[in-house]
């Protein structure tokens, strides 16, 4: 599903050279549940924004359900990204001008579709995440844990065969990342979305089928 | 796509009062501006009573007469204007007339100033005046040097308490005149202006009757829009064959038939020789409302850019789910063109308050300023003009922005 070959990525100022990630090889296969664990400024989020097409690579190649993305236009990126990709982030990135339901339909906004669908598929996201009740709050009345179901509820609109979680459970107290881990198991398990989670927390990695390690931008397991 | 731009526009305002209102304030201030300037404009240039054949007719009102180290301009004479414009073709009507001046007039022992304008009948043909009473004098009243005046609503009111002016007897630069008309009162900006208006040959001296520069102004009425260019071609190829009056000190004579958007720039903008320069002055005045949007729009463009960074989260999780930096481009453009179109709909509503306090606070006399559709058009356009040029660098900005750094930019907050 996600193929990276000997991927680096520099960042370069006026001064200095900062080599982020370094000789990562990748293979993870489609309905997999992979951890990504390292210190802090190991190049975690860095890599998942690669997988993610956020970032482009400064080496090596990237592969998404077999297709190399070396090349791609903006257009064909953001096509890419929308059809495929379903992101959940540590700070929930809420649009905090709109309501729940809005926030959930941005990813199909940017499809051919009909509002009312939009609108219909945006209310069966949320109410898979517990939050059917919620939809015209607005992320600022919510706790952190519903605002994080809200994200998820926005990165699954769109049926995504991937799901890339950077440290979704970091903002959130054990009991609600709990939760949100549970979604993530039960979209991974039923749905055979291939998920992509960036932690710190050791639990959480083992309830992972794989965990990939990263030090200094090396990949160490 | 484009209806949800909208509403995600229409939630932004609503969510950030205090930016909605600052943005407000600064475009609704540079809008009123140039709505009152468009309408004065529109009032001065476009067809209003009694100019509405302003689309035909040239005004002679300036003459110049050049020799070696020496130059005088001043409005042509009426020997002039009688022996030379009359028999220009495609001219369907001709009109030889004097600029209003001050006189006093006085009711009982109360001194009034009115302006007295001498006049043709050629002059009530080629502009149409409102009569509430009465009607023009005509070509035989003229020919006959008959006392007939007509006077407008304020003399009539100032000098007749009771009203209905017609066949009463007035006094004007101490010979009495009948009045046979009485006209809505007319703009001071506008070609014809005057209080009274009386035959021309009624003056107490035929000397004007001699006289190649000085005193009078022309109108002519051209058969078609077009005819125009080709009469003021004419004119021109007829001055260097017009005697001079005095050959051996002048040798050039430059005299301009023009339009009414070239006698009005005239005014403020004209050659060494008093031609009109109807071009510049257009490009002038666009320059000039450009130029006046210019820092408002320098200030707009600064409050949306700061925005950028307060947005970069919504920014990056657009990229992030699918939107191309088009998409981006055309939402924050809608963004700033709706807040601008909505702020011009405000500044409509203020120009039309400014507008009437003009207007009844009787700044210039009777001057009527007014938003008409094709003020409104011009508003709209205007404040397009100003939604896009503030609204593109910031929105170019913000679709720009790298999806990664967008949200690790938030993320550091």
């Amino acid at each position: 599903m996600i193929r990276l070959d000997n991927v680096a990525k520099v960042y370069r100022t006026a001064r200095m050279e900062t080599m982020a990630l370094n000789q990562i090889d990748l293979h993870i296969a489609e309905g997999e549940f992979v951890s990504i664990m390292g210190p802090s400024g190991c190049g975690k989020s860095t890599l998942l924004n690669v997988i993610g097409l956020l970032d482009e690579p400064s080496e090596g190649s990237v592969q998404i359900d077999g297709t190399g993305i070396a090349g791609y236009s903006d257009r064909q990126l953001a096509r890419l990204r929308n059809e495929k990709i379903g992101f959940i982030f540590q700070s929930f990135h809420l649009v905090p001008d709109l309501n729940v339901v809005s926030n959930v339909e941005i990813p199909l906004l940017y499809r051919s579709m009909a509002s009312k669908e939009r609108r219909r598929r945006a209310i069966e996201a949320l109410q898979s995440v517990g939050l059917g009740s919620r939809i015209h709050h607005f992320p600022n009345e919510l706790s952190g844990g519903q605002q994080q179901r809200v994200a998820v509820a926005r990165a699954i609109i769109g049926a995504p065969r991937v799901i890339l979680a950077d440290e979704p459970t970091g903002n959130l107290d054990s009991q609600m990342g709990d939760e949100i881990m549970a979604i993530l198991e039960r979209l991974n398990q039923e749905d055979k979305t291939t998920v992509v989670m960036v932690t710190h927390d050791a639990e959480q990695a083992k309830r992972t089928a794989r965990t990939i390690r990263l030090f200094d931008g090396r990949q160490v397991a | 796509m484009f209806k949800s731009y909208l509403v995600m526009a229409f939630k932004v305002f609503m969510r950030r009062k205090f930016f909605t209102f600052a943005s407000l304030f600064g475009i609704c201030f540079t809008l009123v501006v140039l709505m009152v300037a468009t309408a004065a404009l529109d009032h001065i240039l476009m067809p209003h009573t009694p100019d509405v054949n302003n689309d035909r007719t040239l005004l002679l009102a300036n003459m110049s007469l050049i020799g070696e180290g020496v130059r005088s301009t001043s409005s042509p004479g009426y020997r002039f204007l009688d022996q030379n414009i009359r028999d220009l073709p495609k001219v369907e009507r001709v009109s030889i007339f004097t600029q209003a001046r001050p006189i006093k007039l006085y009711r009982d022992a109360e001194s009034l100033e009115v302006y007295v304008s001498r006049t043709d009948g050629q002059f009530w043909r080629i502009l149409q005046f409102d009569f509430l009473e009465g009607g023009p004098f005509n070509d035989e009243d003229e020919r006959d040097a008959n006392r007939v005046a007509v006077i407008s609503r304020r003399t009539e009111e100032r000098l007749f308490a009771s009203g209905n002016a017609v066949g009463k007897m007035i006094d004007v630069d101490r010979q009495s005149f009948e009045v046979v008309g009485v006209v809505a009162d007319v703009s001071y900006l506008r070609t014809g202006f005057s209080d009274i208006w009386v035959p021309i040959s009624t003056s107490q001296s035929q000397a004007y009757r001699a006289d190649f520069m000085s005193g009078f102004s022309c109108l002519l009425l051209a058969e078609t829009a077009g005819d125009r260019r080709s009469i003021q071609e004419e004119l021109a190829s007829r001055l260097p064959d017009i005697e001079l009056p005095d050959d051996e000190r002048y040798e050039t004579l430059v005299v301009s038939a023009n339009t009414h958007f070239e006698a009005f720039t005239t005014q403020f903008l004209s050659s060494e020789y008093g031609e009109p320069q109807a071009g510049r002055a257009g490009a002038l005045l666009i320059l000039g409302a450009l130029l006046f949007m210019l820092l408002p729009s320098l200030n707009l463009i600064n409050l949306n850019l700061s925005r950028i960074f307060e947005r970069s989260s919504e920014i990056g999780v657009r990229r992030a789910f699918g939107a191309r930096s088009g998409s981006l481009l055309v939402q924050f453009l809608t963004e700033n063109v709706l807040l601008t179109l909505f702020g011009g709909l405000l500044a409509l509503l203020l120009s039309q308050w400014l507008l009437r306090w003009i207007n009844n606070a009787d700044l210039v006399p009777f001057v009527n300023l007014e938003l008409n559709w094709r003020v409104f058009g011009w508003g709209m356009v205007l404040a397009l003009i100003f939604g896009v040029l503030s609204g593109v660098y910031p929105a170019w900005k913000m679709s720009r922005l790298h999806p990664a750094e967008a949200l690790r930019a938030r993320s550091k907050l």
